[in-house]
């Protein structure tokens, strides 16, 4: 009898989903669930991944935000693991298919956790699914108002994260409310995954329109079935004729086989992408080389290199080494790549490591970044895939180590 | 521009050949007078013009964009662009955008303008 209950929650949840409004879906989960004894509240993560704010619902006061880092809902939302509360609570994360976008809280007598998880499960779509048909779900997540070119950059990049059963591909990106020039992409097709990264000279809107016109062109020659070099031959020639005075992107674009752990790549102009393994930086990938995207570049050779399996590829841009202190002292290399070790040894999930990277960099700064920060990690094998799943919550909350 | 943290000399050691000598920091709001001081030379066909860098301690990526530019509008007319005496930061930045996969850079004023007027 029980199950029914739940199944028919799904149903009503499903069938309202035609016609919801986003300022409406925070009202019409709880009161499907509330049909059914359960009290519940959606919690959306901001842009910057610091705070859970429960999505505002019309007649009911709003709690302050949670901080990720110190609180069950945090936790929750960081390991991805359901985590009971005090007093008949369940936190249970709440993901687009391995794409973190906050927590459901729950509460009532006797909950089962599955059933919880089974509703955050769907909610997750529905808020992923219905956010285009409003403004209510996008400004539920800002905790700043955001800048016209950051608006443009987000809604060009694919989701932080995603996986398939071979790996876990996640990424950041800071300044979140100012963005203007850096940019990612990726695409997960059969045993290849295909990877962006790209830095746009200067700043503020024409940086964002170049880095647009860039992942633009490179995705439609991706799509058309071009290679490597057409595709950064296609961005060359989108840009010139955008911007004819010269303006130039630097970029990394790769190819990483899925089964073999072959990468292909081309490096325009960008700092050289690290491979990491078992923790430690096994080098700096120098291959591949060619002029900035925007400046035609005849004679590239393609760069190649092997991975194995558990290695992590880690592609970055110059606004992450080159964070300064106010005495002038780089972010850098090793405590890049110490604290993706650090991480790795924590069991954290890939899109838990590159937040605690970017706050990492944030912090060594202590100020408001001058320059875009970027990551872009991809982790080679069907641990880090599972490990980016919600996990249940029957057991105690402890470290999943994958 | 309020602040004085780019000085620009203009020499001209051979015909057609022109050195530009900038001194301090190249950025977003410098490089704008840099690219005055670069004009004038630009007009004449064939024009060899040396950006010599050992006195910058600083370029952003406004100025490398700004090389780029020069070089374009001087390769359009026979001519070129070339680098001399970065070191640093600067030739750090200048490696990482692969620079000399369009300009010819030296680590001499001296060498530069030998292979500007052989």
């Amino acid at each position: 009898m029980d199950e029914t209950r739940w199944f028919r929650a799904l149903q009503d949840l499903l069938g309202a989903a035609h016609l919801v409004r986003p300022d409406g879906l925070a009202a019409t989960v709880g009161a499907v669930l509330a049909g059914i004894g359960v009290r519940s509240r959606i919690w959306l993560v901001d842009y910057e991944q610091v705070t859970l704010r429960a999505l505002p619902e019309a007649g009911r006061p709003a709690p302050e935000p949670l901080p990720v880092d110190s609180s069950l809902a945090g936790r929750a939302f960081a390991r991805v693991v359901s985590i009971r509360g005090e007093g008949d609570r369940w936190w249970v994360p709440m993901v687009d298919g391995t794409d973190r976008l906050g927590v459901m809280e729950f509460a009532g007598e006797d909950l089962p956790p599955a059933r919880c998880e089974l509703v955050a499960g769907l909610v997750g779509h529905l808020v992923s699914a219905i956010s285009a048909r409003g403004d209510h779900l996008e400004r539920a997540r800002r905790s700043q108002p955001v800048t016209p070119a950051a608006e443009l950059v987000w809604r060009l990049v694919p989701p932080l994260t995603a996986s398939c059963d071979r790996a876990a591909v996640s990424a950041v990106l800071q300044p979140c409310y100012d963005v203007g020039g850096d940019g990612f992409d990726y695409s997960l097709e059969g045993d290849t995954a295909h990877l962006v990264i790209l830095d746009a000279v200067g700043k503020g809107m024409t940086a964002g329109v170049a880095c647009a016109v860039a992942i633009s062109a490179v995705r439609a020659a991706r799509r058309n079935g071009a290679d490597l070099l057409e595709q950064a031959r296609t961005a060359d020639r989108a840009l010139t004729e955008q911007f004819p005075e010269g303006r130039f992107v630097t970029a990394v674009l790769a190819e990483m086989r899925l089964d073999t752990g072959a990468l292909r790549y081309v490096n325009a102009g960008h700092p050289e992408p690290l491979l990491v393994r078992g923790g430690r930086l096994v080098r700096e990938i120098p291959h591949g080389r060619r002029l900035p995207l925007g400046l035609a570049d005849d004679d590239v050779r393609v760069g190649q290199e092997s991975l194995e399996p558990g290695d992590r590829l880690l592609l970055y841009t110059d606004g992450v080494t080159e964070a300064r202190t106010a005495d002038g002292e780089r972010f850098g290399l090793d405590r890049l790549v110490g604290l993706v070790g650090r991480h790795a040894a924590d069991g954290l999930p890939a899109p838990e490591t590159l937040r605690r990277l970017a706050h990492a960099v944030i912090d060594h700064q202590g100020a408001t970044p001058d320059d875009d920060a970027t990551l872009l990690m991809v982790e080679w094998s069907a641990a880090a895939a599972r490990n980016t799943l919600p996990k249940a919550g029957q057991t105690a909350p402890d470290e999943e180590s994958g | 521009m309020s602040e004085q943290y780019l000085s620009v000399s203009v020499e001209q050691v051979a015909p057609a050949v022109t050195v530009l000598t900038p001194i301090g920091e190249i950025d977003r709001d410098s490089s704008p007078a840099l690219a005055e001081a670069a004009e004038p030379p630009l007009d004449a066909d064939g024009c060899r013009l040396i950006v010599d860098l050992s006195g910058v301690t600083f370029c952003d990526s406004a100025g490398i964009n700004l090389l780029f530019r020069l070089h374009r509008r001087v390769a359009a007319r026979g001519g070129a662009v070339s680098v001399a005496g970065a070191r640093g930061i600067v030739l750090q930045a200048l490696t990482v955008i692969n620079m000399s996969r369009m300009l010819s850079m030296h680590p001499t004023l001296d060498e530069a303008v030998r292979e500007a007027t052989a």
